[in-house]
């Protein structure tokens, strides 16, 4: 009996054991679970040779003297080392609107300031979130390459199914409870969700409803419905997909961007509204630190009654700063 | 309005500047220690060679020369510190955005002018948040501040071991 017991457990220990590695090996990623490499990492054997491209992936080593840009022949802007183009990660050329120039600089200094030792790819965000653009376009353009776009997790209607689960939570529907904070909180997210609730159900009933249905936007309010999911209706999910497949591929990958880093659907309409296009009704004009503010209302008055804790929201809250700002930069159009 | 343009593009600069002079200072530390490493290695080169003792009274007396030239440069290149350096303090090259001043908001028409402050706006924080955003990753994780080389290195050291050059 004790042997049998045992061996049982022995079994037992093994089976998990290898369930264990089993699942270490099969973690992926919630969104676009195919690639789990980080943007310009190739991981995979087939790709691990190094060419005249490839060059800083592979090593890491900063090798050029100068960063310059050029205005092509049809009046694209490009960013070149040494007077080659720089690439993204599918070796496609950097080139991009020339009424961008000011983020055309930007990512001119980005690469001048490395630090020649190593280039690590996290330490380029608006260079990142460029290649992000110009990938997505190049994939789903007419002569689009469907093996890259599923490498890049670039399928419109897979992305647009992944973002479409942020509306259900989004950060600017749910609503703590009265009780917390003294109410100072509820007060707060009431002064600042409330308008911009109603600002987006307007907008999206307006332009993007079928028959121009009403959108309602569900709401997670903790007093009310406890604990609960929040799942938006078909008429709004038809609505926000409408919204999604109106947004031109730069304008996507900027939404796919602030959407992470918001957790807000509704953040990522704001900032579109108000950086890539030129007229925006008023009820939706925001600045990028009042999305930012909305985004981390909560945070805001947690750190204010408990304190920061370091290494976590002071590094959360630039991060959040620094990549809303970033995908505002590569989303603003002049004109 | 035009004191608001200035402050908006000075704010730019003076961020710019900031997140410039970091970059600078590590590339200039970076290629320090290269330039040492190297003049250490010829140090060793010179001293290999003196232990010849059939060389002439001659040579040694130059390679003794050459060895106190080296050591007073590797002396004065441990003592540079970029962090210290004057130029740091100035823009490498400000005029492409001096002109961009002059064309995005200077001459802008009034209508998109709020816009396009608000983006000089996003592009001060961008860089201001980003350079904060590296400081602190620095300052919390450690690893994050050596390269693959000085892992290596630093891996040899602890079982009393060192690499080549």
């Amino acid at each position: 009996m004790i042997s049998f017991a045992l061996k049982c457990n022995r079994s037992h220990l093994i089976a998990k054991s290898r369930l264990q590695i089993r699942s270490i090996s099969s973690i992926k990623p919630l969104l676009n679970s195919q690639n789990s490499s980080p943007l310009g990492v190739d991981r995979s054997i087939e790709s691990n040779v190094k060419y005249e491209t490839n060059r800083l992936a592979k090593n890491g080593k900063k090798f050029w003297n100068a960063v310059t840009l050029s205005v092509t022949h049809d009046k694209l802007i490009q960013l070149e080392l040494d007077g080659k183009a720089i690439k993204t990660p599918l070796g496609n050329k950097i080139v991009f609107d020339e009424n961008k120039k000011l983020l055309a600089l930007l990512l001119q200094k980005e690469w001048e300031t490395i630090p020649d030792s190593s280039v690590k790819q996290h330490a380029l965000p608006l260079t990142s979130l460029v290649s992000r653009c110009i990938d997505l376009e190049n994939t789903n353009g007419v002569n689009g390459d469907l093996e890259l776009r599923a490498k890049i997790g670039g399928d419109r209607d897979a992305i647009n199914k992944d973002l479409l689960r942020y509306l259900d939570t989004d950060t600017l529907l749910v609503f703590s409870p009265n009780a917390e904070y003294e109410g100072a909180l509820r007060t707060a997210q009431n002064d600042m969700y409330l308008p911009i609730i109603k600002a987006v159900e307007e907008y999206l009933t307006a332009n993007f409803s079928k028959d121009h249905k009403h959108i309602d936007l569900r709401v997670l309010d903790a007093d009310i419905h406890g604990l609960r999911g929040n799942i938006q209706n078909d008429t709004t999910k038809a609505a926000a997909t409408n919204y999604l497949n109106s947004l031109s591929l730069w304008n996507l990958a900027v939404f796919e961007k602030t959407v992470l880093s918001t957790k807000s659907f509704i953040c990522a309409i704001l900032l579109l509204e108000n950086k890539a296009q030129f007229n925006v009704s008023n009820n939706l004009k925001y600045s990028v630190d009042d999305i930012v503010r909305a985004s981390t209302l909560e945070t805001i008055y947690q750190t204010e009654r408990w304190g920061e804790v370091e290494d976590t929201h002071d590094i959360g809250k630039r991060n959040i700063k620094r990549n809303v700002n970033a995908a505002a930069l590569v989303a603003f159009n002049k004109k | 309005m035009s004191s608001v343009k200035l402050h908006s593009y000075k704010n730019f600069i003076k961020a710019l500047l900031k997140t410039e002079r970091r970059g600078r200072i590590q590339q200039l530390q970076n290629d320090n220690k290269r330039k040492i490493s190297i003049m250490t290695y010829e140090r060793m080169q010179i001293v290999r060679k003196q232990q010849f003792t059939n060389s002439s009274m001659e040579e040694q007396k130059k390679l003794i020369l050459q060895l106190n030239i080296l050591n007073q440069k590797i002396k004065s290149l441990k003592n540079y510190d970029p962090s210290n350096d004057k130029s740091l303090l100035f823009l490498k090259d400000s005029s492409p955005f001096k002109q961009l001043f002059q064309t995005d908001l200077i001459e802008s028409s009034n209508e998109s002018l709020h816009r396009v402050l608000e983006s000089w706006k996003d592009a001060t924080n961008f860089l201001d948040n980003q350079r904060e955003y590296d400081e602190l990753m620095e300052l919390y994780d450690l690893s994050n501040k050596f390269t693959q080389q000085e892992k290596i290195k630093a891996t040899a050291n602890r079982v009393g071991l060192d690499v080549p050059l």
